[in-house]
């Protein structure tokens, strides 16, 4: 999981990248306009968007266009998103581990469980890797040792389990229905 | 015997309406197995529409399901059928791990204390940077700390420790043990056909490959052989053509190098020598290959690098193009780091535990060739330091292996087995809570299975040959 920022195509993106803040004030970067299922429209600088490998390779074939449109994209989890990919070039340009640890854990626990869960699609869609394995570990971390309501309640899953089945389920684990977190 | 007795207890057990006992194989009563705990092949392929979380694709769904804790399985697979088809099965679970790739390093330092010279193993989880214990290695002979050589197969999760020489004594060992990082535990193997130490070592394609090093005359040996670790017998393979004791030794490219290292006084370049298991052939080694491995070597994106032994020296990578050595950029080995250490790598982390087991990452990264002409890869190395505890002060490393465990991580194998101390300390005045515990645990950790307390119990029904009393106790406490 760790490994992936250390992956031999991320490292020569960095080598890219380093040199962004010197320049940020030589010379205005060149802004991308992102716009969202919803008609928003986010204006972000070219090396954020470029962290986003679906809007990367938009732009590797159409290289002259301004705006991308993403359709599977509404706008309360694109600015997430592009408030995450801010902060991880600003660690790429000047890599401190336990920074970068602390920043992840709170990004993800200031979230609700709504904002979480809306914008793993989102990482998803735009192949942000390190975002996504943040997130999948945030939500296991978020399932643990909780109740058997409230995780359906929280992905919104239907109980499929016959009466039956579900009472002998909850005979056989008895003691996993005691001693959770509260809801 | 201790058959009887658990036929004997059966029916008793199951009007106490235990239903936990389906978790252990030894109790399933047929009464309890329904078509969630078998799934059949048709009931698996019914339920293959349904998405795991909705909203999610399935990959997704399982990047996140597969980081779930053991612990928290048994609630979760209560959820809905395809979870419960996913978590219900322990061995599915973690063969779906292993294919998504999550692994956790385990760095497994075999040190020793400077002033008693006793070895101990002290494991690093290389995700939480916390340190934890395993069992004192099973060996009679009080072991000498140097000589000794440690092998791991990093993807099994499996480390070999052989030969060695007896403290105290100029004899070298045959002796060979095994540690399974999933059972916790040490397993002694089949003895080398030839005892040494200060030998060299290397796991090609899962093959243990041990060569040269002190023997128990005056000569350095020449011999080599290998190990199956699946058949567990040793075999010769061919002699390597001079006598030698082994300075360092690396696999690089399938093939296992061998150095004997610069010897006082330095009045001759050290010997190298190089098997290749395809040929069954040994050749010399290149000039300035060894010439210039003057430290630990680990192989990181496929190319030599070694840590020099000089002190405050920078990182330098081979170029076999050219038979020379190159620096690395980047900063020299820390201060914290001091002699002796030893190095081990994983993807492109370098791992160097020095005296009083200071631990410094080295995170390698590859800078692409600026020019298209220019092919080669330059390299640059950050490091950062990992403190120690205190009481580590007296310990110096004399390996470092890096194991990957594709269980779970919350469960390790130290804290388990603490947990486990504790459980059989505290197995007589169990309260409910404890029960509770012990509960999550048991699901949680195969090993800690009842068979184990049934061990436990027969230890101490032994000790206090009052079986009667004991049955008791278990009665009460399932």
């Amino acid at each position: 999981m760790s490994s992936s920022t250390d992956s031999p195509t991320l490292t020569t993106e960095t080598t890219q990248l380093s040199p962004q803040p010197d320049t940020e004030t030589a010379k205005p970067t060149k802004k991308i306009t992102l716009k969202s299922s919803d008609n928003q429209i986010f204006e972000v600088e070219e090396s954020v968007a470029m962290e986003f490998a679906t809007v990367k390779s938009f732009f590797e074939d159409s290289p002259s266009t301004d705006t991308v449109p993403l359709p599977n994209v509404t706008a309360k989890p694109l600015s997430q998103v592009i408030e995450f990919c801010k902060e991880q070039i600003k660690f790429k340009a000047n890599p401190d581990e336990a920074q970068k640890k602390k920043y992840n854990a709170e990004f993800v626990t200031e979230k609700s469980d709504k904002d979480l869960v809306d914008m793993i699609p989102v990482a998803n869609y735009l192949e942000i890797k390190d975002l996504l394995d943040v997130l999948n570990q945030a939500v296991a971390d978020r399932i643990e040792n909780k109740s058997v309501e409230y995780v359906r309640s929280f992905f919104g899953i239907d109980n499929d389990f016959t009466a039956e089945e579900e009472a002998a389920l909850r005979r056989e684990h008895a003691w996993a229905y005691e001693g959770v977190d509260e809801d | 015997m201790q058959r009887v007795r658990l036929s004997s207890q059966q029916a008793l057990v199951h009007r106490l309406g235990d239903s936990q006992i389906t978790l252990s194989p030894k109790f399933r009563v047929a009464a309890i197995q329904s078509s969630l705990l078998n799934p059949s092949p048709e009931f698996e392929l019914s339920l293959q529409y349904e998405p795991l979380i909705p909203g999610l694709p399935d990959d997704i769904a399982l990047s996140c399901l597969l980081r779930v804790p053991v612990q928290s399985h048994a609630s979760c697979k209560a959820v809905c059928k395809r979870w419960h088809l996913l978590l219900g099965n322990k061995e599915r679970f973690f063969t779906r791990r292993k294919e998504l790739g999550f692994k956790d390093p385990w760095l497994f330092v075999f040190a020793f204390h400077k002033c008693t010279g006793k070895i101990q193993w002290h494991v690093l989880d290389l995700i939480h940077f916390s340190w934890h214990v395993i069992p004192a290695m099973p060996c009679k002979d009080k072991v000498c700390p140097h000589g000794v050589r440690c092998v791991s197969v990093a993807n099994d999760g499996t480390l070999f420790v052989c030969g060695g020489m007896v403290s105290d004594v100029d004899s070298p060992l045959d002796l060979v043990l095994k540690y399974e990082m999933q059972k916790n535990r040490w397993t002694v193997m089949n003895r080398m056909i030839t005892a040494r130490s200060f030998f060299a070592s290397g796991v090609i394609e899962g093959m243990i490959y041990v060569a040269g090093g002190n023997s128990s005359d005056l000569f350095e040996l020449d011999s080599a052989e290998v190990l199956d670790p699946v058949k567990g017998n040793w075999r010769r393979i061919a002699n390597m053509g001079t006598n030698m004791a082994s300075y360092d030794a690396a696999v690089l490219d399938g093939k296992l190098l061998v150095t004997e290292g610069w010897l006082w006084p330095f009045f001759f370049a050290p010997r190298g020598q190089i098997y290749d298991p395809m040929t069954d052939k040994w050749e010399n080694m290149a000039f300035g290959l060894r010439e210039g491995w003057t430290g630990s070597s680990v192989v990181v994106y496929g190319r030599l690098f070694v840590v020099s032994d000089l002190e405050r020296m920078k990182l330098k990578v081979y170029d076999a193009e050219n038979d020379s050595w190159e620096t690395i950029e980047g900063p020299p080995l820390p201060e914290q780091i001091s002699k002796p250490f030893a190095v081990s790598a994983c993807d492109c982390k370098i791992y160097v535990v020095g005296r009083n087991l200071h631990v410094v990452v080295g995170h390698i990264s590859r800078l692409q060739p600026k020019g298209i002409c220019e092919k080669k890869w330059s390299f640059s190395v950050r490091w950062h330091a990992v403190d120690p505890p205190d009481s580590f002060c007296d310990l110096t490393p004399s390996s470092s292996q890096l194991l990957l465990s594709y269980s779970d991580k919350k469960i390790s194998p130290a804290t388990a087995q603490d947990s486990r101390v504790e459980f059989c300390r505290n197995m007589f005045t169990s309260s409910t809570q404890k029960m509770m515990r012990y509960r999550r645990l048991e699901s949680a950790w195969p090993g800690f299975g009842r068979g184990h307390l049934f061990d436990k119990l027969e230890e101490a029904a032994m000790k206090l040959d009052d079986l009667k009393k004991i049955q008791k106790l278990f009665i009460k406490m399932v």
